[in-house]
C-alpha cells in the first residue's frame, strides 16, 4: 500500500468534470484506489463515491493505492490533481 | 399559483399529470442466484435503454441536453454502486431492497450538499434507483412517449429519463413542483424552446389530468379554473404565438434581404463551439463575434496552442466558406483568468484589458495568433482585435501576425494567404478618428456595449447609474455613423456585434446608417430577419437622417418606436 497527501486545487473541487477526470484516471490502474478524507475512505474509481465525499477546492486529501502498479498509480493521480484535473 | 419561469413562452393546453407509481418492495427473497440475476438483468436493460435515449436526445435536443444521460450511463456502470449492491444480494437481501438501500445512502449524501449543482444530482440518482427497481419489479410509470395532442406535462418531479423518452412534438409545456433554474428539466425545456415553470408549490394538489390551464413561462404565472372568457383569450394568444413561431422558423432558410432586396448580413455571436449549431439552426450568414475567452476562463492553466487550434478548426470547418470573425483574447476588466495572476485594479474597465494585456503578455497572444493562423486553412477566418485605442496598438498587433506567419513558414506549416484583419470599434478615440484607422484595417465591427459605456462614462454593471446607459444617446449614434462612413470611404465593410445589433428598435436606424452586417445572439436572429424583410433601405435612410437631427435619446427612441409600429401588422 502506498499513500500520498495532496491539496485539491481545481476551482470546483472534486465535482463534475474534475471528478470525472479523476475517476477515469483511477480506472486505468489495476490496483485499488481510494481517497482518504476526514477519517473516511471513498472509492476513487466510483464517480458516486468521489462526488459523495464532497471535496472542495483547497482541501487536503490522501490518495491510497493498494495492489498492482500502486506506486505508478499514486504518483500519476497525485500529479493529475496537482495540475488541476484538466479543468 | 406561480413558480419560477424556467423557459419562456406562453402555453395553453390540457394537463397530463406525470405520476410515478408507488413502488412496493416486499422483503420476499428468491434464491441468491435468482436475485442476482434479476439485478444484473435490470441493470443491463436500464443501461441499454439509457444509451438509446441518449442517442435520441442528442439528435432531437442537442449534446447539452444529452449530457445528463451520459452521467446516468456513468452511474449505471459505477462500481461504487454495483459492488455494494451485489454484496448485499450475496448476503441474502432481495435485489430491489439492495438497490433501494445502497442508492438511498447516496441520495441522502447528495441532498445534504450545499452546492446546488450537486444537491440536484440527488434527483438523477433517485431517477436511476427507481428505474432499476421498477425493472426488477416489472412496474413502469406514466408513459410520455406517445401523446395524442399538445399536452402540458405536470409532475412533482419530471425525471430526466421521463423527459428524454417524451414525445417532444406534442409537449406544449412543462410544470414541476421541484427544481430550480439549473435543473435538467429547465435546461432541456430551454434547449427545446418549450415553455416551462419549475418550483411550483402545491401544483399536484391544484390540478388534475384533463384540466385545461394556461401559463406564462416568462413570468412564472399559472392560470387555472379558467372562465370561458379567459379561455377564449388564452386560446387566441396561444394561436398567435404559434403562428409567429412557425413563421419565424421558416425564415431560417430565407435570405436576409430587405424588402427592396438589399443584403444585410445577419451573423451570430458565439461563446463556445456548441453555440455554432444554435446559430446555424437560425440560418446565420456567418459568425460576427467568436468570443475566444471561453477557452481561457474557468481553468487554472492556459489552453495550449493545440487545444486552441482544434477549437478554431472545428468552428471553421463547420461554417465552411462562411465568415468567422474571431476576436482575440478580451480579458481583464471583469473577466479574470487565474493562470495570469492578474492584479486587482481600481478601474478594471479602464485598466489592463484585452489588447493592452496581450501586449504585456506577448507569448500568450502569440500562442493564440499561431493557433489561429494554423486553423486558417480550414475556412474563412477573420481576425479581430478588441479594445484598440491607438494606431500604435493596431500596428503592433498586425506586426505580431506577420511575425507568427514567418515563424510558421519556417516550420513549414501552411497558412492561408489572405486573412482579413479588423478591429472592434469600442473606444471613443477610434470612433472619433475612424478615418485614420479604416485604411489600415480590412473591416470594422462596432462593439456598442463598451462604446456606449465609454462614451457616456457609465459603468454598465452599476445599477445606480444603469438608467443613464443608453445606445440611443445621440453621441453614441453620432459615433456609430462616423465609424460606418469612415469605413465606407476607405472601401471596407462595417458591422456591429454589441447588444444593439440585435435590438429591434435599433436595427432600422443601423440600416439607415448603412451598416453592412449585424451580429447577435442566436435567439435574436430570426426576429431580426423578420423585421429586416419588412423594411426598405429608403425608409430606413429617412429614419436614420431624422434621428440624427434629434437632440435626446428619449426623442430618438420615440421616433424609432413609432416607425416600427407603423410597419408592423403583428404585436
Amino acid at each position: 500500500m502506498i499513500k500520498k497527501k495532496v491539496v485539491v486545487v481545481s476551482k470546483t473541487g472534486l465535482h463534475a468534470r474534475p471528478a470525472n477526470a479523476l475517476v477515469k484516471k483511477a480506472q486505468q490502474y489495476p490496483c485499488a484506489v481510494e481517497i482518504g478524507f476526514r477519517d473516511k475512505t471513498y472509492n476513487a474509481k466510483s464517480m458516486l463515491g468521489v462526488l459523495a465525499a464532497g471535496i472542495n477546492c483547497g482541501m487536503e486529501i490522501e490518495i491510497i493505492c493498494t495492489g498492482d502498479r500502486e506506486a505508478e498509480a499514486c504518483g500519476q493521480i497525485v500529479q493529475l490533481i496537482e495540475e488541476g484535473l484538466a479543468e | 399559483m406561480r413558480g419560477f419561469g424556467a423557459s419562456k413562452g406562453f402555453c395553453y393546453a390540457k394537463v397530463l399529470l406525470f405520476q410515478e407509481k408507488e413502488i412496493a418492495i416486499t422483503g420476499q427473497v428468491k434464491t441468491v442466484a435468482e436475485e442476482m440475476k434479476m439485478f444484473e438483468e435490470a441493470l443491463r436493460k436500464v443501461y441499454s435503454e439509457t444509451v438509446t435515449l441518449r442517442e435520441k436526445t442528442a439528435k432531437e435536443a442537442g449534446e447539452e441536453a444529452a449530457e445528463i444521460l451520459d452521467a446516468h450511463c456513468t452511474i449505471l456502470m459505477d462500481e461504487g454502486m454495483i459492488n455494494p449492491i451485489k454484496e448485499a444480494v450475496s448476503g441474502g437481501m432481495s435485489a430491489a431492497k439492495a438497490v433501494e438501500q445502497i442508492l438511498t445512502e447516496y441520495i441522502r449524501a447528495f441532498e445534504a450538499m450545499e452546492d446546488e449543482y450537486l444537491s440536484l444530482r440527488a434527483l438523477d440518482i433517485k431517477d436511476i434507483k427507481n428505474r432499476i427497481i421498477r425493472k426488477i419489479l416489472h412496474c413502469e410509470s406514466t408513459d410520455l412517449s406517445n401523446l395524442p395532442e399538445p399536452t402540458i406535462i405536470a409532475g412533482h418531479d419530471i425525471t430526466p429519463s421521463a423527459t428524454a423518452g417524451m414525445d417532444v412534438g406534442h409537449v406544449a409545456g412543462l410544470l414541476m413542483e421541484m427544481g430550480g433554474n439549473t435543473s435538467h428539466t429547465a435546461i432541456l425545456a430551454r434547449t427545446l424552446e418549450i415553455p416551462a415553470i419549475v418550483g411550483v408549490r402545491g401544483l399536484m394538489d391544484n390540478i388534475k389530468t384533463g384540466d385545461t390551464i394556461a401559463f406564462d413561462g416568462s413570468t412564472g404565472e399559472i392560470f387555472t379554473d379558467l372562465t370561458e372568457g379567459q379561455m377564449a383569450y388564452f386560446k387566441s394568444r396561444q394561436q398567435e404565438e404559434r403562428i409567429r413561431k412557425e413563421r419565424l422558423e421558416k425564415l431560417a432558410k430565407r435570405e436576409s434581404l430587405t424588402k427592396d432586396g438589399q443584403k444585410i448580413n445577419l451573423y451570430g455571436n458565439i461563446g463556445s463551439t456548441e453555440d455554432v449549431t444554435r446559430i446555424m439552426e437560425k440560418g446565420a450568414d456567418g459568425i460576427g463575434l467568436f468570443r475566444s475567452e471561453f477557452l481561457y476562463l474557468g481553468r487554472k492553466d492556459l489552453p495550449s496552442e493545440k487545444t486552441q487550434f482544434l477549437a478554431y478548426k472545428k468552428v471553421l470547418e463547420t461554417m465552411k466558406d462562411k465568415t468567422v470573425i474571431v476576436r482575440t483574447l478580451d480579458i481583464g476588466g471583469d473577466k479574470e483568468v487565474p493562470a495570469l495572476g492578474m492584479k486587482k485594479e481600481e478601474n478594471p474597465f479602464l485598466g489592463l484589458r484585452a489588447i493592452r494585456l496581450c501586449k504585456q503578455e506577448k507569448n500568450i497572444f502569440k500562442m493564440q495568433i499561431r493557433a489561429l493562423l494554423k486553423a486558417s486553412v480550414y475556412g474563412n477566418l477573420h481576425i479581430m482585435f478588441p479594445m484598440i485605442s491607438s494606431l500604435e496598438e493596431l500596428r503592433w498587433a498586425k506586426g505580431m501576425i506577420n511575425e507568427c506567419r514567418k515563424e510558421l513558414a519556417d516550420e513549414g506549416i501552411a497558412v492561408k494567404e489572405k486573412i482579413p484583419v479588423g478591429i472592434m470599434v469600442e473606444v471613443p478615440s477610434v470612433a472619433v478618428l475612424a478615418d485614420l484607422f479604416a485604411p489600415e484595417c480590412d473591416f470594422f465591427s462596432i462593439g456598442t456595449n463598451d462604446l456606449t459605456q465609454y462614451t457616456l462614462a457609465v459603468d454598465r454593471g452599476n445599477e445606480t447609474v444603469a438608467s443613464l446607459y443608453n445606445h440611443f444617446h445621440p453621441a453614441v449614434l453620432y459615433l456609430i455613423k462616423n465609424t460606418i462612413e469612415a469605413a465606407h470611404r476607405a472601401g471596407i465593410p462595417c458591422g456591429m456585434c454589441g447588444e444593439a445589433a440585435g435590438n429591434i428598435r435599433m436595427i432600422p436606424i443601423l440600416i439607415g446608417l448603412a451598416i453592412d452586417e449585424l451580429s447577435m445572439t442566436a435567439s435574436a436572429i430570426l426576429e431580426a430577419k423578420d423585421l429586416l424583410r419588412e423594411l426598405t433601405v429608403d425608409e430606413c435612410r429617412q429614419l436614420g437622417a431624422a434621428v440624427m437631427c434629434e437632440k435626446t435619446a428619449e426623442q430618438i427612441e420615440k421616433l424609432t418606436k413609432e416607425f416600427i409600429e407603423k410597419r408592423r401588422k403583428i404585436c
